[in-house]
């Protein structure tokens, strides 16, 4: 919430960030939806072969992959409640936990991959695997640019008094690591889970 | 801060969330290596995972306290996307 809210005002409802950052939040999100719907076409045409290539992913690394991202974006939810409290000691560590977070879901994810290619799997080996490596990997792309935003939040969290400006970056930044995060719940189950 | 202080940041609806997400991620994992599945299992999980990120976008992006066009904006992409995609997997 911004400190220009009037008083007595009968409803403050507030968009996080910036409206001209949903355009880019939706668009980022269409593009995900699209290659799912993509992905979920083409099985049509071969389910044996994507049936056969989801049964060699880690369902386990998967699920360990959510609730990393789930819980970095806890706290990056409640750094965003310690800045707005003028909280600029607490917020920076939460950024930061986040920041660790994002870094073992990259670990996490390299490692998948490398096993995948150690077994002599590439995007090109099939259809599945294609998607598999394309829709993980521009996730991964997205994840990587939320590191550095988590990055710019810790250093902007320990300023004290932020403007209403100053503030809605960092709403931004949030909003854009939850995306993160929502992207997955929707990738998860579609690529490691339905049968 | 103290530690205090930092605990009451915690209590809240989002942690609340955050737990009950865990705990469905567990058990979505469970069932996906212990039980057999078939299309309405598939439809079932991909709206579980609408459903976080339905939570997500509610209370991690505070989208609960945004403008009724950003709302009914997210809600409707997202209704959408599970509409078009369980299609898509049942019709396969």
């Amino acid at each position: 919430m911004t400190a220009a809210v009037a008083p007595g005002a009968r409803d403050a409802r507030h968009v996080p960030g910036e409206a001209g950052l949903w355009v880019l939040i939706l668009g980022e999100m269409s593009m995900f939806a699209i290659y799912f719907a993509m992905f979920l076409l083409d099985r049509q045409d071969d389910v044996p072969t994507f049936r056969a290539g989801q049964q060699t992913l880690s369902q386990g690394f998967g699920a360990i992959n959510t609730v990393v991202l789930l819980t970095s974006s806890l706290l990056v939810y409640v750094a965003l409640a310690a800045v707005r409290r003028g909280d600029h000691v607490l917020a920076p560590k939460l950024f930061a936990g986040a920041l660790v977070l994002a870094g073992v879901f990259y670990v996490v994810k390299a490692f998948e991959w490398s096993e995948k290619l150690s077994d002599g799997i590439v995007p090109t080996t099939d259809d599945f695997y294609g998607y598999y490596f394309v829709i993980t990997g521009l996730h991964l792309a997205h994840v990587v640019v939320g590191m550095a935003v988590l990055a710019v939040l810790l250093v902007r969290s320990r300023r004290p008094d932020p403007t209403a400006g100053q503030l809605a970056v960092i709403e931004g930044g949030a909003v854009w690591w939850h995306m993160v995060d929502l992207n997955w719940m929707l990738l998860f189950p579609l690529l490691y889970l339905v049968h | 801060m103290n530690a205090r202080s930092t605990t009451s940041l915690f209590r809240t609806r989002a942690t609340v969330i955050w737990a009950a997400f865990v705990a469905a991620t567990v058990a979505s994992w469970w069932l996906g290596t212990h039980a057999s599945s078939g299309e309405a299992a598939s439809v079932g999980v991909l709206g579980i995972g609408c459903g976080k990120a339905l939570f997500v976008g509610l209370d991690f992006m505070e989208l609960r306290h945004a403008p009724r066009w950003l709302q009914a904006t997210f809600v409707g992409w997202l209704l959408a996307v599970f509409v078009v995609l369980s299609a898509l997997l049942i019709a396969g």
